[in-house]
């Protein structure tokens, strides 16, 4: 063990210190994030809650038009749950049966709650009793089925995704350069199993991925607010499955190239495809039918997906259970290419 | 006792036919040269001892353990420099030396290995800012981290300037002081004929004499070489009384006499009636060199 956690030391060290891999790795993603919620984010509104009141339902109430952080919107309850799934209301507030129902997209659902509090306790008390209702009544938030999104939301999960595939592919590329340097070779003269090199390298290149993952999210949050809203465990699961599809692809790849050069070229071949035509930048359906099945066939596709509809809900497009066992498919086969493959010298 | 025995060892490179069948055994506490030209089969044959080269024919056995069947039996127990350095670019002289310390179980303090090969201040140094010098000072000191009781070293002073080289060969002698054995190769002769107790000749993959530096020159050489700078006819020095051997390189001429008195007489009388100049003439002892010349008809630097 102690080999291993040296070796892991090493690894890390001799990555950490590499200021293209970390460029590469960890800014690289993060600008990707900024310039594109900059051109596509309209960051600002997200900031204010968009409350869309249903002036047909059984209360056409009036709210003060200057609560901070409001912005009101008054129409049919048609009208605006459409504008909700168009994304320009966070929320529709409509009295329904007895019950105030805040309708609410799932990335707003946060949002919903905080418009809860602040009807239940300032807003609707006047109202209600002005028309002799009692507070008996419910606040229900009720998030609504197949909203869109903002770019950005669609974007970032995407943005982590393609930095797990880049870490995966490009990452072996360290190995490349431990065996073509002869690194490896120099090692074999020594008291060791060979095999801890490789395993304490792929143990670090998960701790990068969950690294990515925390400064991915993050920086979308603070940016855009970029709302996570999933849960922690089932997202680690995707990174993990993610990182360690493209991690045993990526040795599978440059077990073929001499040098760092020739790796590099056969590693773009597979990563470019992968970041136009998996649905990473938009959404699929704007890749024209006649390469759908590429998009069909990319590993990358369905990580991304997973990723949006657990990191932010956003609805899957094929189907969690396909993307698991899709993504599983492309981890057995290329685990065992790369095995089969594997050379150390 | 042997800790080292090698016999009838063979090894090809495809069609290349690298070692043939060479034999030969190292005792403990020895410093045991194998010397020979570059691509004579010194790095084949010593990574093929040691393990991480199959053999094709013959026997190895070091410490009584087979290399190939028991590898990390081997390979924990000795200490290894290969002649090319390689290793984690971005990590210090110091990290390198720790890492490599964790895959022993006794090893030397860092300290001291910095120090027995004058890398102290270096410590913090990224191995890729390294000359190519101090990488090989680093490349040893890593052969010397478990502390092995056989140290093997490949070449350990090429590259090295004249100061780093005799500061090595001190610290060979320290390690051997320590009871270590010692397998080194070199094509520096001179360095074999100081520093090792036995040497084996090596030359396109066959051992072509093998025993102590001394007595390889006595028993090929009972005389003393003259050099005499000179670029002209030879005949006439070599039917000088007491030459036995002559040989001529650009603008040397080396003869080998039995009766160094007798042969300088002669020599002095030559060149007054050719006119010759006799400044700059050495004698000397025979050497290695000399009798590697003697068996291959070339010098070891070609």
């Amino acid at each position: 063990m102690r080999v291993f956690f040296r070796f892991l030391g090493a690894h890390f060290k001799n990555t950490i210190r590499d200021r293209m891999a970390l460029f590469w790795f960890l800014a690289f993603p993060v600008l990707f994030v900024f310039l594109f919620g900059l051109i596509f984010g309209d960051a600002k509104d997200s900031w204010n809650v968009r409350v869309g009141v249903a002036v047909d339902s059984s209360a056409s109430f009036s709210l003060p038009e200057d609560a901070k952080s409001l912005i009101f919107f008054k129409g049919l309850k048609v009208e605006e749950l459409d504008a909700l799934r168009k994304g320009q209301r966070d929320v529709v507030l409509s009295l329904e049966g007895g019950n105030c129902v805040l309708f609410t997209t799932p990335q707003s659902v946060e949002k919903g709650r905080i418009l809860a509090k602040i009807i239940e306790n300032s807003l609707l008390r006047e109202e209600l009793k002005k028309r002799g209702v009692s507070l008996s009544w419910k606040i229900v938030v009720q998030p609504i089925a197949s909203p869109r999104f903002r770019q950005i939301d669609y974007f970032l999960p995407g943005v982590l995704a393609m930095a797990l595939m880049q870490l995966g592919l490009f990452g072996s590329l360290d190995f490349v350069e431990l065996r073509e340097k002869k690194v490896t070779r120099y090692l074999g003269a020594m008291p060791l199993r060979r095999e801890i090199i490789l395993w304490s390298e792929i143990t670090m290149r998960v701790g990068i991925a969950l690294v990515q993952t925390i400064v991915i999210l993050f920086s979308g949050w603070v940016v855009f607010r970029v709302p996570f809203s999933g849960a922690v465990f089932p997202l680690l699961s995707w990174v993990l499955l993610g990182s360690a599809t493209f991690v045993s692809l990526g040795y599978f790849l440059t077990s073929f190239a001499k040098t760092v050069e020739s790796a590099s070229g056969l590693i773009q071949m597979m990563q470019f495809p992968m970041m136009f035509l998996s649905g990473i930048f938009f959404p699929p359906e704007i890749v024209p039918q006649s390469i759908q099945f590429v998009t069909r066939a990319l590993p990358l596709s369905y990580l991304g997906d997973a990723l949006r509809n657990v990191a932010l809900n956003i609805p899957s497009q094929f189907g969690r259970t396909t993307d698991f066992l899709v993504l599983l498919l492309w981890l057995f086969g290329s685990l065992l290419l790369a095995w089969r493959f594997f050379r150390w010298e | 006792m042997s800790v080292i025995t090698v016999s009838n060892l063979h090894k090809f490179y495809g069609p290349l036919h690298a070692v043939r069948g060479i034999s030969f055994a190292v005792e403990e506490g020895e410093v045991f040269g194998l010397l020979g030209p570059n691509g004579a089969g010194k790095t084949t044959t010593v990574e093929t001892i040691i393990g991480l080269l199959r053999r094709d024919r013959g026997e190895v056995r070091v410490l009584g353990f087979d290399p190939e069947k028991d590898s990390l039996a081997v390979k924990s127990r000795i200490g290894v420099q290969l002649q090319t350095v390689h290793l984690f670019p971005r990590l210090t002289v110091f990290e390198t030396l720790l890492l490599f310390s964790s895959f022993y179980r006794e090893c030397r303090p860092i300290g001291e290995l910095l120090a027995l090969v004058g890398l102290t201040e270096k410590a913090h140094t990224r191995v890729e800012k390294l000359s190519g010098g101090q990488l090989k000072r680093l490349s040893v000191a890593l052969a010397f981290v478990g502390n092995g009781a056989v140290i093997f070293l490949d070449e350990p002073t090429s590259g090295l300037d004249p100061q780093s080289r005799r500061g090595l060969w001190d610290t060979i002698r320290r390690l051997q002081g320590e009871g270590k054995t010692i397998f080194l190769t070199t094509h520096y002769l001179d360095e074999a004929e100081r520093l090792c107790d036995r040497v084996a000749i090596i030359d396109h993959g066959v051992i072509i004499a093998l025993g102590k530096p001394g007595d390889l020159i006595a028993s090929h050489f009972r005389e003393k070489a003259i050099e005499i700078p000179f670029d002209g006819d030879v005949l006439p020095f070599a039917s000088l009384p007491g030459v036995t051997r002559f040989r001529k390189d650009e603008n040397t001429v080396t003869i080998y006499t039995e009766d160094l008195p007798e042969t300088f007489v002669a020599l002095n009388q030559l060149a007054e009636s050719k006119d010759i100049p006799l400044e700059g003439v050495v004698v000397r002892e025979a050497t290695l060199e000399d009798v590697f010349l003697k068996l291959t008809g070339r010098r070891v630097r070609e």
